[in-house]
């Protein structure tokens, strides 16, 4: 079995950041839409985790078959700013969210 | 659900009376998360120094390291995750939310809540990282670099769950103590 490739890994580490930003987002600026997560599994969370899982998962195998970068801190930096973009982000969000100004 | 932790057969991982009554230990599913996470955190440090040792011995510890270290965060996901949806939205949030650190709830809570997602993936990127590469890290810094760079950053994402972890459970306790 090919093992799955670098950017496979890296590209689905952006997906779910992505997906996990825009989901929450969504689901507190939309009851209906935090409604819908939960109801299709019991709690919006555990939604959020499953789909993630998924997302990872098919995102990884697709971009897995992509050969390895020659720049692969680059590739690493590029995954680490997406991860601390989405944590500012989604602190960012709840912060404005507490303080009534989301 | 297929049982609940309020269930009686698993008296042991329920709180076994009212939130907060003075001498009960509440929630011991909250202490595993926060175990099963700083292990994590802990075995990816580790890798992290075997990296930068950076002989063909420190990287195949440091791969082992990086495995373990990614099923303990995925072990913590679980923990917390049934401890978060059973027990934290109804019997621990409202307090918080009524107590005299509400913001722990709305900011740290739901902020940890969320990036907390990101660290399993993060884990198993680490571990791709170390299974593509590994062969190569003791003699190409490029590769290492990026081991490095991957570790580091659990390392530090699990230190910033863990202070949040912090800020919740002392809002919590604040809460109980403006109940006395």
């Amino acid at each position: 079995m090919r093992m799955i490739g670098i950017k496979g890994y890296a590209y689905a580490v952006h997906a779910v950041v992505w997906f996990v930003v825009l989901s929450t987002v969504a689901a507190e600026l939309s009851p209906a839409f935090k409604a819908l997560l939960a109801g299709a599994l019991g709690h919006h969370w555990i939604a959020k985790s499953d789909i993630a899982v998924v997302l990872f998962i098919v995102t990884a195998l697709f971009f897995g078959r992509k050969n390895d970068p020659k720049d692969v801190p680059g590739l690493v930096r590029g995954v680490l700013l997406s991860v601390i973009a989405g944590s500012v982000a989604i602190f960012g969000f709840y912060l404005l969210h507490y303080l009534g100004l989301a | 659900m297929l049982f609940s932790m309020r269930d009686s057969r698993f008296p042991w991982l329920a709180n076994s009376g009212r939130t907060g009554e003075p001498g009960q230990m509440n929630f011991p599913l909250i202490g595993l998360h926060a175990g099963l996470g700083e292990l994590g955190a802990l075995l990816f440090f580790w890798a992290f120094v075997e990296l930068v040792g950076g002989q063909a011995r420190n990287v195949r510890r440091a791969r082992l390291a990086v495995l373990l270290g990614t099923l303990f965060l995925i072990a913590a996901w679980l923990a917390g995750g049934f401890y978060y949806v059973e027990f934290y939205g109804s019997e621990v949030k409202p307090l918080i939310k009524e107590g005299p650190m509400p913001w722990a709830h709305g900011v740290a809570m739901e902020t940890k809540e969320h990036v907390f997602l990101f660290l399993p993936f993060l884990g198993v990127f680490a571990w791709g990282l170390m299974q593509r590469l590994g062969h190569v890290m003791d003699t190409d810094r490029q590769a290492r670099a990026a081991a490095l760079y991957a570790t580091g950053a659990v390392v530090l994402l699990s230190g910033t769950m863990a202070l949040m972890g912090f800020l919740v459970s002392s809002s919590f306790r604040a809460a109980l103590e403006a109940m006395l």
